[in-house]
């Protein structure tokens, strides 16, 4: 598979767990821990096509670094799912702005984690 | 983002109907449109499907057991992924379910049975839908219900806030509105200022603590981009809290039928500002109301109470404010001395010059007693070209020191006429200070004697009355006259020799 997926969560518990669903169907995974840190991969490394994101973190929080990382033209068909606890709607209606793709409120269910990021990944 | 919505999801429909038979045949009619048909027969797995892969529309009965449409509707309606998907409902024949369902956010209310009716509604709904981006949201463990629950409640709170703010609508004035205002918002916000500016005529309203009073009002000046020339109304108390500055203020325009009437802004402690964005929405667009009518109230009043042309205050509310100075003067033992102040040759100005000219006279005799007049002093139109002048703890001396330079005032006043030639004009005025025993009618009257005889005896000079510790009148040039109320029968009604 060309395409890779980042996740990108303070918790290392949830990467792993994230990580582990996905590499099973057969995705290449890389991980981040913060806001700041995924916005930089994404910039260098342009197989990424899916990006799984917590939104509490430190340094650059979820939301914003959706904002930025999609205010880039390069990034025009960049998916990027929120995986967080919180269900605020006033929060969802600002990543859905900000240009996400996605809100999934945790705990998450594998199987449909794994169908809307073949989905998404333009993988039957 | 995805530009182009793939072709399946303009022809997805999700069908809610707990009634499995009918909805087989229904599923099959819209198949037979051409469109892909997702069924659920418990609402809350059709909301939750429908949120998960938003389709091109949902269909939904009115009267479900669990979760009714109306609700589904506007729970799908709060949520973000659904927002713009249209929801038909389907129910009895009732006006007001139709209303209600309407009110919900439904894109059409359709009869059960009526194929047609759906068929059309369906497709008039879908084209009118903006383009879906295909923004999802998926819940794995939280029931629909609870969701529908908390949007009832957000939606409940904004109903009361909104109620609330209208009701200040009965506050007559800026000032009261705007202290019962930052009552009520400090009682749901946490603030370290909150600012009100309205245009015309130009206020601001601040609530700040004590100690931040200073910082706030320039942060608000700064935010809100106004001059010095905003009228200030401040409150202060504990109820706004002393923290650092936060995160930039929240502002937003107070707007009433389109037109922008003023702003509201909002200084918020350090920590999340998330929440209240929505809720600042909601006070400025609720405040619009009670902010307009505060507006129209203070100015009808002040046209009650103002005469337009020269800026004074006007007969009938002059007689008010000058009974009670009267009654102050008598019930403390103070000094008030009255002046009646009739323009020279009026009627000859009018005449030669013209009405405009005559106008822009009393207009220029406005602005000067409203210059020379103290703040405790009340200064009236009287008449067509008389006024009044009323000054509280002055006696005799002081109200013919004060008319006198009034006179001189008067005189030196620049009025051009019509053909930019300067109109000289000049007053006669009569002094009267208050004795014991006296009524404004009275009063007046003495003053209006006075003034008739400074009139008779070549204008443009001061006379007072006589009392019994009366001072002498004093002239345009400086020597005396005194006017003795027997010194004259009968005070013409209007001078006699004019020139």
């Amino acid at each position: 598979m060309s395409s890779r997926i980042l996740v990108v969560d303070d918790s290392a518990t949830l990467r792993q767990e994230v990580s582990e669903v996905l590499t099973k169907v057969g995705f290449d995974v890389i991980e981040a821990e913060d806001g700041q840190i995924g916005a930089e991969m994404i910039s260098k490394d342009s197989t990424i096509s899916v990006v799984i994101c917590d939104v509490n973190m430190p340094r650059l929080n979820g939301i914003d670094m959706v904002r930025n990382v999609k205010s880039q033209p390069q990034n025009a068909n960049l998916s990027i799912l929120m995986l967080t606890t919180d269900g605020q709607p006033a929060l969802i209606k600002k990543a859905k702005e900000a240009g996400a793709k996605g809100w999934i409120v945790k705990p998450f269910k594998p199987a449909q984690l794994v169908a809307v990021v073949q989905k998404l990944a333009g993988v039957a | 983002m995805l530009t182009e919505p793939t072709s399946s999801a303009t022809r997805t429909i999700v069908l809610i109907d707990p009634k499995a038979d009918s909805t087989s045949s229904l599923a099959g009619r819209l198949q037979m449109q051409g469109y892909t048909v997702s069924v659920a027969e418990d609402p809350a797995d059709g909301a939750r499907m429908a949120l998960a892969d938003p389709p091109a529309a949902v269909i939904a009965d009115l009267w479900m057991p669990s979760i009714s449409g109306v609700q589904l509707c506007r729970l799908l309606k709060a949520e973000p992924a659904t927002e713009h998907t249209p929801v038909i409902l389907r129910g009895p024949d009732t006006p007001r379910n139709r209303f209600w369902a309407e009110r919900a956010g439904a894109s059409a209310y359709v009869v059960k049975g009526r194929m047609g009716d759906l068929v059309r509604a369906l497709r008039q709904a879908i084209a009118a839908a903006p383009v879906s981006e295909g923004f999802f949201t998926t819940f794995a463990g939280e029931d629909i219900r609870e969701r529908i629950a908390a949007h009832l409640d957000a939606a409940l709170f904004e109903s009361v806030l909104s109620s609330e703010l209208r009701a200040l609508g009965t506050c007559g004035a800026f000032d009261r509105l705007f202290d019962m205002f930052s009552q009520f918002v400090s009682r749901v916000a946490t603030y370290r200022w909150l600012a009100v500016s309205t245009r015309e005529p130009s206020r601001l309203g601040l609530h700040a603590s004590a100690s931040g009073r200073l910082n706030a009002e320039a942060e608000a000046r700064a935010a809100l981009h106004l001059d010095a020339s905003a009228f200030v109304v401040s409150v202060e108390d504990n109820d706004a809290c002393d923290a650092p500055l936060g995160p930039p203020p929240i502002i937003r325009a107070i707007e009433l039928g389109g037109i922008h009437i003023g702003d509201l802004a909002l200084s918020l402690p350090d920590g999340d500002a998330f929440q209240d964005e929505g809720f600042v929405a909601v006070i400025a667009r609720e405040i619009a109301g009670p902010i307009r009518m505060a507006t129209l109230v203070e100015e009808s009043q002040r046209l009650a109470t103002i005469d337009a042309l020269t800026g004074l205050m006007n007969r009938r509310a002059a007689s008010a404010v000058l009974q009670k100075d009267l009654a102050r003067a008598a019930r403390y033992g103070q000094s008030l001395s009255l002046i009646l102040l009739d323009v020279d040759h009026f009627k000859m100005i009018n005449d030669r010059l013209g009405h405009r000219t005559g106008d822009v006279v009393l207009a220029a005799l406005g602005k000067t007693l409203l210059q020379q007049a103290r703040l405790s002093d009340t200064a009236a139109r009287w008449g067509g070209e008389e006024f009044v002048v009323a000054l509280t703890c002055t006696d005799a001396a002081g109200g013919v020191t004060f008319s006198e330079r009034l006179r001189a005032a008067i005189e030196a006043m620049v009025v051009l006429d019509s053909d930019n030639e300067p109109v000289h004009v000049t007053a006669s005025i009569g002094v009267a200070t208050y004795i014991p025993g006296d009524s404004l009618d009275s009063l007046v009257d003495r003053a209006d004697r006075a003034m008739y005889a400074a009139k008779s005896s070549g204008r443009n000079r001061v006379v007072t009355a006589a009392g019994p510790d009366s001072a002498p009148g004093i002239t345009a040039s400086g020597t005396s006259i005194s006017a003795d109320r027997s010194s004259f029968s009968e005070p013409a009604k209007q001078p006699v020799a004019r020139h």
